[in-house]
């Protein structure tokens, strides 16, 4: 009988072993080293459009290139790739966009997604702030818009744009010299841009590239228009080899006191900077990036400047070393991932206490 | 000594193995449902769906191991399914997670603002609209799933209400109707229908003389579809008024009663409201038996 009993226990002790040997713990886990990166793009196919004209693809392509350097696995997708089964197992969605998922309007972001997913926004224009609470980790550019978040009680942290040192880095090139150097797209039905209006009222004479300018460069001034879009890889020739390069922002961004990609993108390649007024500018680069506000000012700034070459220099070397050792991408990057990381590590903790 | 020994691991082993077959054999028949609703409470019409779907399932020899929905589509108590029926409410599912040597089933009952983006990486698909479906995904196969419901018991009429009117989308004016010449009347919207009790919506439809359900025309369904939510009604056996529709009349004729247009509804309402008791009741339990006869055995979706 004893022998009987112990035998039938080691079944039942197999049997048992067996059935939970066969549990799928794993299943439809997230994979924190992946990073799922969602862009303001429609299609796909424009990821692979190298002159593509919006700063925000290329700022991803960089910012994805850093997140994979640091050990993660980084993919920029788009719109289109939204509901399509492309990364169900990124632990982290990372938005530089604000539609269609954090953009609900009944729902939070952990409502329509699980919950185990983390939801990074980068704020690199400024978006409503019911948008903007949806998400679980906000980094934004903007100090002014850092401060009322954290009023709101959003999870915000400041983490401006940030400039690669591998993509843009001085480089000189007589080919691509020129006085005064504009790139900018005109966007359709909109004023004209204001750096431009004011540099054909006092006939200031800008080499232009962009989209849509040939409603606005007719006739005499068409010649100003060089190309539609120069490619990301081209560029530091561009802004290395300028006298000038001339930088605007749009004005929501410069209310909302961001400060855009391309300051820091030509000063990191040593061009000199002349800048529309932005309080944010002048906090960081002081008097290295000459700010104006009326075109006599642009007009005489730019005269001036061309006629002093070593102001110039000076100027672009002090403003260079203020882009390597605060925006550069490294550092940048690295700040996000330790505040991604550090909330992965409380939020699992959380998740594990329930 | 040596010989107890092996026989007890030759014992363990044969047990963990019938433990591994076992286990096998019944992950192989199980099936999670997985609902894209942000929300906590799902509509009356997308649940009985759900239901409905279930029950057929069932039949079939499945375990249906849940229900997620609401942030929380994978919870650790589904994982072991084999299978995966991943319905589409209002919002697109943005979270689609599917493991391997699992098969996964997306259904739509009823097209709202839909991208052909949805419809990748699924093991097959399934709707409710086959009109619709070809009308705009005609690239995408997809099986279809007539509109039909779980037998419920019988109820056993408690006539405290005149009408328990459910809405997809409130029409005002029927409420201002029943305001003013129906006094008792009891309205609960779709989702708040929904999310009481299987006993509580029991009692509530035992209540009520008249159950009407008003379908949502805003919505681009098939001509010929009624939502599972009226056949949810029909099937416990309560009078009901809802819209015309020609497979609802053809099939049970006068035994419920059907509006043709929103003006239609207030004098449709009289007219249930005046049929004397025991007729109406008789008709509504004539047409809880036409439905039995019209549930049909469907093919297993996962073949």
């Amino acid at each position: 009988m004893y022998r009987f009993i112990v035998g039938f226990i080691a079944f039942i002790g197999g049997l048992l072993c067996g059935y939970q040997s066969d549990t799928p713990k794993t299943a439809h886990q997230l994979d924190y080293k992946q990073i799922a990166i969602n862009i303001p793009i429609t299609q796909h196919a424009s990821l692979s459009d190298k002159t593509y004209a919006l700063g925000e693809k290329y700022l991803a392509e960089s910012l994805a290139a850093a997140f994979n350097q640091a050990g993660f696995t980084a993919k920029v997708y788009t719109q289109e790739d939204t509901l399509a089964e492309r990364n169900p197992s990124s632990g982290y969605e990372f938005y530089m966009r604000e539609f269609p998922e954090i953009q609900t309007f009944n729902f939070t972001y952990r409502e329509i997604y699980d919950s185990d997913r983390i939801s990074v926004l980068y704020e690199t224009i400024p978006y409503p702030l019911d948008v903007v609470k949806n998400v679980d980790i906000v980094f934004t550019g903007s100090l002014k818009r850092y401060h009322e978040f954290q009023k709101s009680g959003i999870n915000a942290h400041f983490v401006p744009q940030f400039t690669s040192s591998e993509n843009f880095y001085p480089a000189y090139d007589k080919k691509y010299q020129t006085d005064v150097l504009y790139i900018a797209n005109q966007w359709p039905d909109h004023p004209v841009r204001q750096t431009v209006q004011f540099a054909l009222d006092k006939g200031i004479k800008l080499d232009i590239y962009g989209n849509n300018w040939d409603n606005v460069l007719k006739d005499t001034n068409a010649a100003l228009w060089k190309a539609k879009q120069i490619p990301n890889n081209q560029l530091k020739y561009y802004y290395s080899s300028a006298k000038i390069v001339l930088n605007d922002m749009r004005k929501d961004m410069l209310d909302a006191d961001f400060i855009n990609n391309r300051v820091f993108d030509v000063t990191a390649c040593k061009g000199f900077l002349i800048s529309s007024y932005s309080p944010a500018i002048k906090e960081i680069y002081g008097d290295t990036i000459p700010m104006f506000q009326t075109a006599d000012e642009l007009k005489s700034l730019v005269d001036y400047y061309l006629a002093h070459p070593k102001e110039r220099q000076k100027k672009a070397e002090l403003a260079y070393q203020i882009t390597l050792n605060r925006f550069e991408r490294t550092k940048i990057v690295k700040e996000m991932l330790n505040i991604m990381e550090t909330y992965r590590r409380q939020h699992m903790e959380a998740h594990h206490e329930k | 000594m040596k010989n107890k020994l092996l026989l007890l691991c030759c014992l363990f082993i044969l047990g963990f193995g019938c433990g591994v077959g076992i286990r096998h054999i019944n992950n192989n028949k199980t099936v999670a449902i997985r609902v894209s609703q942000p929300q906590k409470l799902i509509d009356y019409d997308l649940m009985s769906s759900i239901n409905f779907i279930s029950y057929h399932l069932k039949k079939q020899g499945y375990t249906v191991l849940g229900t997620s929905y609401a942030g929380n589509l994978y919870p650790p108590s589904l994982n072991r399914a084999k299978h995966n029926i991943f319905v589409r409410a209002f919002e697109p599912f943005y979270d689609v997670r599917i493991e391997k040597n699992t098969q996964n089933i997306f259904y739509v009952e009823r097209f709202v603002r839909q991208y052909k983006e949805e419809f990748v990486g699924y093991s097959g698909y399934l709707t409710s609209q086959r009109n619709i479906q070809k009308e705009m995904f005609p690239a995408i196969k997809m099986h279809y799933l007539p509109s039909l419901a779980v037998p419920h018991p019988l109820l056993t009429p408690d006539h405290q209400y005149d009408v328990l009117y459910i809405y997809e989308t409130l029409n005002a004016e029927y409420t201002a109707f029943l305001e003013q010449y129906i006094k008792n009347a009891k309205i609960y919207g779709g989702a708040a229908f929904a999310n009481l009790t299987e006993q509580e919506r029991q009692e509530e439809l035992s209540k009520a003389k008249l159950v009407v359900y008003i379908v949502d025309t805003g919505l681009k369904d098939d001509a010929d579809f009624v939502p599972f939510a009226v056949y949810d009604i029909i099937s416990y056996g309560r009078p009901i008024l809802t819209n015309f529709n020609p497979s609802l009349a053809n099939v049970f004729k006068n035994n419920i009663f059907l509006f043709n247009d929103l003006a239609d509804i207030a004098n449709e309402t009289f007219k249930a409201l005046n049929t004397p008791l025991r007729i109406r009741e008789e008709r509504a339990r004539k047409a809880r038996e036409l439905l039995r006869a019209k549930n049909q055995d469907l093919p297993d979706f996962f073949n």
